[in-house]
Protein backbone atom coordinates (compact mmCIF):
# COMPACT_ATOMS: atom_id res chain seq x y z
CA UNK A 1 0.00 0.00 0.00
CA UNK A 2 1.58 3.29 -1.10
CA UNK A 3 2.27 6.02 1.42
CA UNK A 4 -0.57 8.48 1.91
CA UNK A 5 -0.02 11.73 0.01
CA UNK A 6 -0.96 13.85 3.04
CA UNK A 7 2.00 12.42 4.96
CA UNK A 8 4.29 13.89 2.30
CA UNK A 9 3.04 17.45 2.76
CA UNK A 10 4.09 19.71 5.63
CA UNK A 11 1.68 22.63 5.66
CA UNK A 12 0.08 25.24 7.83
CA UNK A 13 -1.74 28.56 7.49
CA UNK A 14 -1.51 30.56 10.70
CA UNK A 15 -2.17 34.04 12.00
CA UNK A 16 0.76 35.53 13.92
CA UNK A 17 0.20 38.50 16.22
CA UNK A 18 2.94 41.09 16.11
CA UNK A 19 4.13 42.74 19.29
CA UNK A 20 3.12 46.38 19.66
CA UNK A 21 6.66 47.69 20.10
CA UNK A 22 8.44 45.86 17.31
CA UNK A 23 7.79 44.80 13.75
CA UNK A 24 10.84 42.58 13.32
CA UNK A 25 10.33 38.88 13.79
CA UNK A 26 12.82 36.09 13.47
CA UNK A 27 12.20 33.07 11.21
CA UNK A 28 13.92 29.70 11.46
CA UNK A 29 13.23 26.64 9.35
CA UNK A 30 15.36 23.74 10.54
CA UNK A 31 15.60 20.81 8.15
CA UNK A 32 16.57 17.35 9.37
CA UNK A 33 17.76 14.70 9.52
CA UNK A 34 21.38 15.31 8.62
CA UNK A 35 22.07 15.20 4.91
CA UNK A 36 18.58 15.75 3.49
CA UNK A 37 18.21 18.22 0.62
CA UNK A 38 15.83 21.19 0.91
CA UNK A 39 14.91 23.86 -1.62
CA UNK A 40 13.05 26.73 0.01
CA UNK A 41 11.66 30.08 -1.16
CA UNK A 42 10.73 32.72 1.41
CA UNK A 43 8.52 35.60 0.23
CA UNK A 44 6.99 38.47 2.18
CA UNK A 45 4.03 39.62 0.06
CA UNK A 46 5.63 40.30 -3.33
CA UNK A 47 9.16 40.61 -1.96
CA UNK A 48 11.51 37.62 -2.36
CA UNK A 49 13.58 37.21 0.80
CA UNK A 50 15.22 33.89 -0.08
CA UNK A 51 15.15 32.09 -3.41
CA UNK A 52 15.91 28.38 -3.75
CA UNK A 53 17.69 28.26 -0.44
CA UNK A 54 19.42 24.88 -0.02
CA UNK A 55 20.03 24.85 3.72
CA UNK A 56 18.22 25.33 6.99
CA UNK A 57 17.15 28.90 7.77
CA UNK A 58 18.42 30.23 11.07
CA UNK A 59 17.00 33.39 12.67
CA UNK A 60 16.20 35.25 9.44
CA UNK A 61 15.04 38.77 10.42
CA UNK A 62 11.75 39.76 8.84
CA UNK A 63 10.35 43.26 8.94
CA UNK A 64 6.67 42.53 9.19
CA UNK A 65 3.63 44.78 9.10
CA UNK A 66 0.05 44.00 10.03
CA UNK A 67 -1.69 42.41 7.04
CA UNK A 68 1.52 41.17 5.42
CA UNK A 69 1.72 37.51 4.39
CA UNK A 70 4.87 35.44 4.76
CA UNK A 71 5.16 32.37 2.52
CA UNK A 72 7.73 29.62 2.99
CA UNK A 73 7.35 27.26 0.05
CA UNK A 74 9.57 24.49 -1.22
CA UNK A 75 10.41 20.85 -0.85
CA UNK A 76 12.81 18.46 0.88
CA UNK A 77 14.17 15.40 -0.91
CA UNK A 78 15.31 12.28 0.91
CA UNK A 79 18.95 11.96 -0.06
CA UNK A 80 20.50 10.77 3.21
CA UNK A 81 21.63 7.20 2.75
CA UNK A 82 21.38 6.21 6.41
CA UNK A 83 17.91 7.56 7.16
CA UNK A 84 14.53 7.93 5.47
CA UNK A 85 13.35 10.49 7.98
CA UNK A 86 12.54 14.04 6.92
CA UNK A 87 11.86 16.57 9.64
CA UNK A 88 11.13 20.27 9.35
CA UNK A 89 10.76 22.61 12.31
CA UNK A 90 9.25 26.07 11.84
CA UNK A 91 10.06 28.69 14.46
CA UNK A 92 8.80 32.24 14.55
CA UNK A 93 9.88 34.56 17.34
CA UNK A 94 9.54 38.24 18.15
CA UNK A 95 5.75 38.50 18.17
CA UNK A 96 3.39 38.33 21.11
CA UNK A 97 4.07 34.60 21.34
CA UNK A 98 6.56 32.26 19.74
CA UNK A 99 5.28 29.81 17.16
CA UNK A 100 7.02 26.43 16.88
CA UNK A 101 5.76 23.51 14.82
CA UNK A 102 7.64 20.33 13.94
CA UNK A 103 6.64 18.11 11.03
CA UNK A 104 8.17 14.68 10.55
CA UNK A 105 7.76 11.69 8.25
CA UNK A 106 9.59 8.48 7.45
CA UNK A 107 9.32 8.22 3.69
CA UNK A 108 8.67 4.71 2.44
CA UNK A 109 10.59 5.12 -0.80
CA UNK A 110 14.19 6.29 -1.04
CA UNK A 111 14.47 9.61 -2.86
CA UNK A 112 10.90 10.70 -2.03
CA UNK A 113 9.98 14.40 -2.05
CA UNK A 114 8.13 16.17 0.75
CA UNK A 115 6.30 19.45 -0.04
CA UNK A 116 6.68 22.35 2.40
CA UNK A 117 4.05 25.10 2.47
CA UNK A 118 3.87 27.48 5.43
CA UNK A 119 1.69 30.59 5.28
CA UNK A 120 2.01 33.15 8.07
CA UNK A 121 -0.48 36.03 8.22
CA UNK A 122 0.70 38.89 10.42
CA UNK A 123 -2.04 40.48 12.51
CA UNK B 1 30.30 -42.89 -29.43
CA UNK B 2 29.05 -39.66 -27.87
CA UNK B 3 30.06 -40.94 -24.44
CA UNK B 4 33.55 -41.70 -25.70
CA UNK B 5 33.76 -38.22 -27.20
CA UNK B 6 32.73 -36.64 -23.91
CA UNK B 7 35.16 -38.78 -21.93
CA UNK B 8 38.10 -38.19 -24.21
CA UNK B 9 37.40 -34.71 -25.47
CA UNK B 10 40.68 -32.92 -24.67
CA UNK B 11 39.17 -29.40 -24.53
CA UNK B 12 37.69 -29.56 -20.99
CA UNK B 13 40.93 -31.15 -19.73
CA UNK B 14 42.95 -28.36 -21.32
CA UNK B 15 40.63 -25.79 -19.76
CA UNK B 16 40.98 -27.43 -16.35
CA UNK B 17 44.78 -27.46 -16.61
CA UNK B 18 44.95 -23.86 -17.77
CA UNK B 19 42.57 -22.80 -14.96
CA UNK B 20 44.71 -24.68 -12.45
CA UNK B 21 47.88 -23.03 -13.77
CA UNK B 22 46.16 -19.66 -13.69
CA UNK B 23 45.17 -20.19 -10.06
CA UNK B 24 48.71 -21.31 -9.28
CA UNK B 25 50.15 -18.20 -10.90
CA UNK B 26 47.67 -15.98 -9.06
CA UNK B 27 48.47 -17.67 -5.77
CA UNK B 28 52.18 -17.22 -6.46
CA UNK B 29 51.67 -13.55 -7.26
CA UNK B 30 49.60 -13.12 -4.08
CA UNK B 31 52.31 -14.84 -2.07
CA UNK B 32 54.81 -12.39 -3.48
CA UNK B 33 52.74 -9.39 -2.48
CA UNK B 34 51.90 -10.92 0.92
CA UNK B 35 55.51 -10.65 1.85
CA UNK B 36 54.48 -7.32 3.34
CA UNK B 37 51.33 -8.25 5.31
CA UNK B 38 51.90 -5.70 8.05
CA UNK B 39 51.91 -2.72 5.76
CA UNK B 40 50.78 0.84 6.25
CA UNK B 41 47.18 -0.36 6.68
CA UNK B 42 48.11 -1.73 10.09
CA UNK B 43 48.62 1.84 11.30
CA UNK B 44 45.17 3.02 10.21
CA UNK B 45 42.90 4.49 12.86
CA UNK B 46 40.42 1.95 14.27
CA UNK B 47 36.72 2.24 13.50
CA UNK B 48 36.08 2.80 17.20
CA UNK B 49 39.00 3.95 19.41
CA UNK B 50 37.41 2.90 22.70
CA UNK B 51 36.44 -0.56 21.42
CA UNK B 52 39.99 -1.00 20.15
CA UNK B 53 41.44 -0.08 23.56
CA UNK B 54 39.06 -2.47 25.33
CA UNK B 55 39.41 -5.27 22.77
CA UNK B 56 35.70 -5.27 22.00
CA UNK B 57 34.81 -6.78 18.62
CA UNK B 58 33.89 -4.15 16.00
CA UNK B 59 30.54 -5.84 15.27
CA UNK B 60 29.54 -5.50 18.95
CA UNK B 61 29.70 -1.69 18.84
CA UNK B 62 26.33 0.09 19.01
CA UNK B 63 25.92 3.07 16.68
CA UNK B 64 22.61 4.80 17.54
CA UNK B 65 21.61 7.55 15.11
CA UNK B 66 18.92 9.21 17.21
CA UNK B 67 18.04 9.63 20.86
CA UNK B 68 15.28 7.02 20.87
CA UNK B 69 17.53 4.28 19.42
CA UNK B 70 20.24 5.32 21.89
CA UNK B 71 17.74 4.98 24.73
CA UNK B 72 16.64 1.54 23.50
CA UNK B 73 20.27 0.43 23.26
CA UNK B 74 21.06 1.51 26.85
CA UNK B 75 17.81 0.00 28.08
CA UNK B 76 18.57 -3.37 26.46
CA UNK B 77 22.12 -3.65 27.67
CA UNK B 78 21.19 -2.78 31.27
CA UNK B 79 18.04 -4.97 31.25
CA UNK B 80 15.80 -1.98 32.05
CA UNK B 81 18.44 -0.44 34.32
CA UNK B 82 18.53 -3.45 36.63
CA UNK B 83 22.17 -4.44 36.04
CA UNK B 84 25.47 -2.95 35.02
CA UNK B 85 26.57 -3.98 31.50
CA UNK B 86 29.58 -6.30 31.21
CA UNK B 87 30.63 -5.55 27.64
CA UNK B 88 29.20 -2.42 26.06
CA UNK B 89 30.59 0.03 23.56
CA UNK B 90 28.90 2.70 21.48
CA UNK B 91 29.90 5.34 18.98
CA UNK B 92 27.73 8.40 18.64
CA UNK B 93 27.79 11.30 16.23
CA UNK B 94 26.51 14.28 18.26
CA UNK B 95 25.40 16.16 15.14
CA UNK B 96 23.28 13.19 14.11
CA UNK B 97 22.01 12.38 17.58
CA UNK B 98 21.01 15.96 18.39
CA UNK B 99 20.04 17.11 14.89
CA UNK B 100 18.84 20.51 16.04
CA UNK B 101 21.33 22.42 13.90
CA UNK B 102 19.72 21.35 10.63
CA UNK B 103 22.74 20.12 8.69
CA UNK B 104 21.54 19.66 5.13
CA UNK B 105 23.14 17.99 2.12
CA UNK B 106 24.81 21.20 0.93
CA UNK B 107 26.40 21.66 4.37
CA UNK B 108 28.24 18.35 3.96
CA UNK B 109 30.46 20.05 1.38
CA UNK B 110 31.40 23.03 3.53
CA UNK B 111 35.01 24.05 4.13
CA UNK B 112 34.19 25.92 7.32
CA UNK B 113 36.45 24.42 10.00
CA UNK B 114 34.00 24.57 12.90
CA UNK B 115 31.27 22.98 10.77
CA UNK B 116 33.62 20.22 9.57
CA UNK B 117 34.74 19.53 13.15
CA UNK B 118 31.15 19.36 14.40
CA UNK B 119 29.88 17.24 11.52
CA UNK B 120 32.72 14.70 11.68
CA UNK B 121 32.98 14.36 15.45
CA UNK B 122 32.34 10.85 16.71
CA UNK B 123 32.45 10.12 20.41
CA UNK B 124 33.33 6.56 21.25
CA UNK B 125 32.99 5.01 24.67
CA UNK B 126 32.83 1.58 26.21
CA UNK B 127 32.95 -0.55 29.31
CA UNK B 128 34.19 -4.10 29.77
CA UNK B 129 34.37 -6.55 32.63
CA UNK B 130 37.68 -8.45 32.73
CA UNK B 131 39.07 -11.10 35.03
CA UNK B 132 42.30 -10.70 36.96
CA UNK B 133 44.40 -13.73 36.03
CA UNK B 134 46.08 -13.78 39.47
CA UNK B 135 43.15 -13.31 41.84
CA UNK B 136 40.37 -14.58 39.59
CA UNK B 137 38.30 -11.52 40.51
CA UNK B 138 36.54 -9.56 37.81
CA UNK B 139 36.83 -5.82 37.52
CA UNK B 140 35.81 -3.12 35.06
CA UNK B 141 37.72 -1.27 32.40
CA UNK B 142 36.28 1.81 30.73
CA UNK B 143 37.42 3.79 27.72
CA UNK B 144 36.55 7.01 25.97
CA UNK B 145 37.73 8.26 22.63
CA UNK B 146 36.89 10.46 19.70
CA UNK B 147 37.34 10.71 15.96
CA UNK B 148 37.39 13.98 14.08
CA UNK B 149 38.41 15.46 10.73
CA UNK B 150 40.40 18.68 10.60
CA UNK B 151 40.50 18.81 6.83
CA UNK B 152 37.76 17.14 4.81
CA UNK B 153 38.11 16.65 1.05
CA UNK B 154 35.67 18.42 -1.23
CA UNK B 155 33.08 16.61 -3.33
CA UNK B 156 34.31 15.08 -6.57
CA UNK B 157 33.20 16.55 -9.89
CA UNK B 158 30.79 13.66 -10.41
CA UNK B 159 29.17 14.25 -7.00
CA UNK B 160 28.89 18.00 -7.69
CA UNK B 161 27.20 17.28 -11.05
CA UNK B 162 24.67 14.92 -9.48
CA UNK B 163 23.92 17.45 -6.75
CA UNK B 164 23.38 20.18 -9.35
CA UNK B 165 21.00 17.91 -11.27
CA UNK B 166 19.00 17.27 -8.08
CA UNK B 167 18.96 21.00 -7.28
CA UNK B 168 17.60 21.95 -10.71
CA UNK B 169 14.76 19.43 -10.43
CA UNK B 170 13.98 20.55 -6.87
CA UNK B 171 13.77 24.16 -8.04
CA UNK B 172 11.29 23.14 -10.73
CA UNK B 173 9.17 21.39 -8.07
CA UNK B 174 9.24 24.49 -5.83
CA UNK B 175 8.10 26.72 -8.71
CA UNK B 176 5.20 24.36 -9.44
CA UNK B 177 4.17 24.22 -5.78
CA UNK B 178 4.14 28.04 -5.67
CA UNK B 179 1.77 28.17 -8.64
CA UNK B 180 -0.49 25.60 -6.95
CA UNK B 181 -0.46 27.51 -3.63
CA UNK B 182 -1.45 30.76 -5.37
CA UNK B 183 -4.43 28.97 -6.91
CA UNK B 184 -5.45 27.45 -3.55
CA UNK B 185 -5.25 30.82 -1.79
CA UNK B 186 -7.73 32.18 -4.35
CA UNK B 187 -10.07 29.20 -3.98
CA UNK B 188 -13.55 30.41 -2.92
CA UNK B 189 -14.04 27.71 -0.29
CA UNK B 190 -10.64 28.47 1.18
CA UNK B 191 -11.31 32.22 1.12
CA UNK B 192 -14.60 31.67 2.95
CA UNK B 193 -12.88 29.64 5.69
CA UNK B 194 -10.20 32.34 6.02
CA UNK B 195 -12.81 35.05 6.45
CA UNK B 196 -14.56 32.90 9.03
CA UNK B 197 -11.31 32.60 11.04
CA UNK B 198 -10.50 36.30 10.76
CA UNK B 199 -13.96 37.14 12.06
CA UNK B 200 -13.31 35.44 15.41
CA UNK B 201 -11.99 38.14 17.70
CA UNK B 202 -10.97 35.93 20.62
CA UNK B 203 -7.91 34.12 19.22
CA UNK B 204 -7.78 31.79 22.23
CA UNK B 205 -11.39 30.66 22.04
CA UNK B 206 -12.44 27.09 21.23
CA UNK B 207 -14.27 28.40 18.16
CA UNK B 208 -11.09 29.98 16.80
CA UNK B 209 -9.14 26.76 17.39
CA UNK B 210 -11.83 24.73 15.64
CA UNK B 211 -11.91 26.94 12.56
CA UNK B 212 -8.10 27.18 12.56
CA UNK B 213 -7.87 23.39 12.48
CA UNK B 214 -10.52 23.11 9.79
CA UNK B 215 -8.54 25.59 7.70
CA UNK B 216 -5.32 23.58 8.10
CA UNK B 217 -7.16 20.38 7.18
CA UNK B 218 -8.71 22.01 4.11
CA UNK B 219 -5.33 23.42 3.10
CA UNK B 220 -3.76 19.97 3.34
CA UNK B 221 -6.52 18.34 1.27
CA UNK B 222 -6.25 20.98 -1.46
CA UNK B 223 -2.44 20.70 -1.49
CA UNK B 224 -2.67 16.90 -1.69
CA UNK B 225 -5.03 17.13 -4.68
CA UNK B 226 -2.66 19.54 -6.40
CA UNK B 227 0.29 17.24 -5.69
CA UNK B 228 -1.49 14.29 -7.29
CA UNK B 229 -2.23 16.39 -10.41
CA UNK B 230 1.32 17.72 -10.51
CA UNK B 231 2.89 14.29 -10.22
CA UNK B 232 0.69 12.97 -13.02
CA UNK B 233 1.63 15.91 -15.27
CA UNK B 234 5.32 15.78 -14.48
CA UNK B 235 5.88 12.11 -13.72
CA UNK B 236 9.16 12.01 -15.68
CA UNK B 237 10.72 14.82 -13.63
CA UNK B 238 9.60 13.24 -10.34
CA UNK B 239 10.91 9.82 -11.39
CA UNK B 240 14.23 11.34 -12.45
CA UNK B 241 14.50 13.27 -9.16
CA UNK B 242 13.74 10.14 -7.16
CA UNK B 243 16.35 8.13 -9.07
CA UNK B 244 19.02 10.78 -8.66
CA UNK B 245 18.31 11.18 -4.93
CA UNK B 246 18.19 7.44 -4.32
CA UNK B 247 21.52 6.80 -6.05
CA UNK B 248 23.29 9.84 -4.60
CA UNK B 249 26.60 8.92 -2.99
CA UNK B 250 29.19 11.37 -1.79
CA UNK B 251 32.65 10.88 -3.27
CA UNK B 252 35.42 13.17 -2.12
CA UNK B 253 38.75 14.19 -3.62
CA UNK B 254 41.52 16.32 -2.20
CA UNK B 255 43.47 16.77 0.99
CA UNK B 256 42.32 15.30 4.27
CA UNK B 257 43.51 15.15 7.86
CA UNK B 258 41.76 12.97 10.44
CA UNK B 259 42.53 12.26 14.04
CA UNK B 260 41.37 9.53 16.38
CA UNK B 261 42.34 9.04 19.97
CA UNK B 262 41.29 7.61 23.27
CA UNK B 263 42.32 6.24 26.59
CA UNK B 264 41.15 3.50 28.88
CA UNK B 265 41.33 3.09 32.63
CA UNK B 266 40.83 0.10 34.88
CA UNK B 267 38.97 0.02 38.19
CA UNK B 268 40.63 -2.82 40.16
CA UNK B 269 38.29 -2.45 43.15
CA UNK B 270 35.23 -1.67 41.01
CA UNK B 271 35.01 1.71 42.73
CA UNK B 272 35.09 5.02 40.91
CA UNK B 273 37.46 6.50 43.49
CA UNK B 274 40.35 4.23 42.55
CA UNK B 275 41.42 3.87 38.94
CA UNK B 276 44.60 3.08 37.04
CA UNK B 277 45.64 4.26 33.59
CA UNK B 278 45.37 1.31 31.25
CA UNK B 279 45.99 1.99 27.57
CA UNK B 280 45.84 4.98 25.28
CA UNK B 281 46.38 5.77 21.63
CA UNK B 282 46.37 8.58 19.10
CA UNK B 283 46.07 8.01 15.36
CA UNK B 284 46.71 10.74 12.81
CA UNK B 285 45.78 10.12 9.17
CA UNK B 286 46.40 12.61 6.40
CA UNK B 287 46.98 12.72 2.72
CA UNK B 288 45.56 13.45 -0.68
CA UNK B 289 42.94 11.39 -2.44
CA UNK B 290 43.04 12.02 -6.16
CA UNK B 291 40.20 9.66 -7.07
CA UNK B 292 40.48 7.33 -10.06
CA UNK B 293 43.40 7.64 -12.46
CA UNK B 294 45.27 9.99 -10.18
CA UNK B 295 47.90 10.13 -7.55
CA UNK B 296 46.98 9.36 -3.95
CA UNK B 297 49.18 10.05 -0.95
CA UNK B 298 48.61 8.65 2.54
CA UNK B 299 50.47 9.49 5.72
CA UNK B 300 49.83 7.80 9.07
CA UNK B 301 51.18 8.24 12.56
CA UNK B 302 50.21 6.17 15.58
CA UNK B 303 51.12 6.64 19.22
CA UNK B 304 50.20 3.86 21.64
CA UNK B 305 50.70 3.57 25.37
CA UNK B 306 50.79 -0.01 26.66
CA UNK B 307 49.80 -1.52 23.31
CA UNK B 308 48.58 -5.08 23.08
CA UNK B 309 51.62 -5.93 20.93
CA UNK B 310 54.63 -3.79 20.12
CA UNK B 311 54.97 -3.39 16.37
CA UNK B 312 58.72 -2.81 16.62
CA UNK B 313 59.09 -5.98 18.70
CA UNK B 314 57.56 -8.85 16.70
CA UNK B 315 59.48 -11.42 18.80
CA UNK B 316 57.82 -10.08 22.00
CA UNK B 317 61.13 -9.69 23.81
CA UNK B 318 59.90 -6.93 26.14
CA UNK B 319 56.66 -6.69 28.13
CA UNK B 320 54.22 -4.01 27.03
CA UNK B 321 53.68 -2.55 30.51
CA UNK B 322 54.43 1.19 30.61
CA UNK B 323 55.69 1.11 27.04
CA UNK B 324 54.99 3.87 24.57
CA UNK B 325 55.38 3.28 20.85
CA UNK B 326 55.40 5.55 17.86
CA UNK B 327 54.83 4.13 14.39
CA UNK B 328 54.56 6.06 11.17
CA UNK B 329 53.90 5.20 7.57
CA UNK B 330 53.47 6.75 4.16
CA UNK B 331 52.08 5.41 0.96
CA UNK B 332 52.09 6.91 -2.49
CA UNK B 333 49.83 5.29 -5.07
CA UNK B 334 49.44 6.00 -8.76
CA UNK B 335 47.21 4.25 -11.22
CA UNK B 336 47.35 5.04 -14.92
CA UNK B 337 44.41 6.02 -17.05
CA UNK B 338 43.38 2.52 -18.13
CA UNK B 339 44.78 0.79 -15.02
CA UNK B 340 47.58 -0.70 -17.13
CA UNK B 341 50.33 0.88 -15.10
CA UNK B 342 50.29 1.17 -11.31
CA UNK B 343 52.99 1.95 -8.86
CA UNK B 344 53.22 2.41 -5.12
CA UNK B 345 55.89 3.53 -2.72
CA UNK B 346 55.41 2.53 0.88
CA UNK B 347 57.50 3.35 3.92
CA UNK B 348 57.07 2.41 7.57
CA UNK B 349 58.92 3.60 10.64
CA UNK B 350 58.40 1.86 13.98
CA UNK B 351 59.86 2.61 17.37
CA UNK B 352 59.62 2.11 21.11
CA UNK B 353 59.89 5.48 22.80
CA UNK B 354 60.88 4.69 26.37
CA UNK B 355 63.05 1.55 26.11
CA UNK B 356 66.50 1.43 24.59
CA UNK B 357 66.48 -2.36 24.16
CA UNK B 358 64.72 -2.14 20.82
CA UNK B 359 65.90 0.49 18.39
CA UNK B 360 63.75 2.09 15.73
CA UNK B 361 63.52 0.34 12.38
CA UNK B 362 62.15 1.19 8.99
CA UNK B 363 61.07 -0.37 5.75
CA UNK B 364 60.75 1.01 2.25
CA UNK B 365 59.09 -0.80 -0.62
CA UNK B 366 58.59 0.25 -4.20
CA UNK B 367 56.12 -1.75 -6.29
CA UNK B 368 55.32 -1.29 -9.96
CA UNK B 369 53.00 -3.24 -12.17
CA UNK B 370 52.38 -3.10 -15.90
CA UNK B 371 49.65 -5.02 -17.65
CA UNK B 372 51.27 -6.10 -20.91
CA UNK B 373 47.97 -7.56 -22.13
CA UNK B 374 46.49 -11.02 -22.66
CA UNK B 375 47.05 -12.48 -19.18
CA UNK B 376 50.56 -11.18 -18.77
CA UNK B 377 51.68 -8.75 -16.15
CA UNK B 378 55.09 -7.40 -15.38
CA UNK B 379 55.65 -6.57 -11.71
CA UNK B 380 58.58 -5.18 -9.81
CA UNK B 381 59.10 -5.09 -6.03
CA UNK B 382 62.14 -3.38 -4.63
CA UNK B 383 62.81 -2.43 -1.05
CA UNK B 384 64.52 -2.55 2.23
CA UNK B 385 63.02 -4.64 5.03
CA UNK B 386 63.08 -3.97 8.78
CA UNK B 387 65.29 -6.88 9.82
CA UNK B 388 67.22 -7.09 6.56
CA UNK B 389 68.44 -3.52 6.85
CA UNK B 390 69.30 -3.88 10.50
CA UNK B 391 71.40 -6.95 9.89
CA UNK B 392 72.77 -6.50 6.41
CA UNK B 393 72.37 -2.80 5.86
CA UNK B 394 69.78 -3.03 3.14
CA UNK B 395 68.79 -5.72 0.67
CA UNK B 396 66.38 -6.45 -2.10
CA UNK B 397 63.15 -8.04 -0.92
CA UNK B 398 62.13 -9.25 -4.36
CA UNK B 399 63.08 -8.84 -7.94
CA UNK B 400 61.25 -8.71 -11.24
CA UNK B 401 58.29 -11.07 -11.67
CA UNK B 402 56.52 -12.00 -14.85
CA UNK B 403 53.06 -13.49 -14.47
CA UNK B 404 51.37 -15.27 -17.32
CA UNK B 405 47.97 -16.95 -17.38
CA UNK B 406 46.54 -19.47 -19.81
CA UNK B 407 43.18 -19.90 -21.45
CA UNK B 408 40.75 -17.06 -22.01
CA UNK B 409 41.73 -13.50 -21.18
CA UNK B 410 41.41 -12.86 -17.45
CA UNK B 411 42.30 -9.96 -15.24
CA UNK B 412 45.20 -11.26 -13.18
Amino acid sequence: MPQEIKELIFSLDKEYKLAADTTTVSLSVIVGVMGQSPDLDVDLDEKELLTHHKGSITALPITATVGAILQIIGNVVDVASDSNKIEVTLQLEGGVQSLTRTFSVNVEQDGETVDVVFIIRFI
Amino acid sequence: MYLLFVLFNPLPVMRTISTFLLLLATAYASAQTEKTPEGVDLLKAPASPSAQLLNIAPNAIERPTDLSSFWISVNNVTSNFTKFPTDYSFDISPVSLFHSTGVTLKDLNTKNLSSVLWQTLIVSTGIRSVEDTLTGQSFYKAAIGLKISFIRPKWSGATESKYQAISVLQEEVTEKIKIDVNEILKDSLYQRKLTEREAVKNKKSAEYKRIDKELDDLFLILLANKRVERMADRSESYTRLKELARDFKIERVGFYLDMAGGFSGSFPTNKLGYSLADRSGVWLTGGYDGGNNHLSVLGLARYLYQPETIYADPAHTIPTKRISTLDMGTRLLYSGTDDKFNFSLESIYRSVLNKNIIGPSWRLIFSAEYDTGFNTKLTLNLGRDFDGSLIKGGNLIAGLTFIAGFGNKRNL
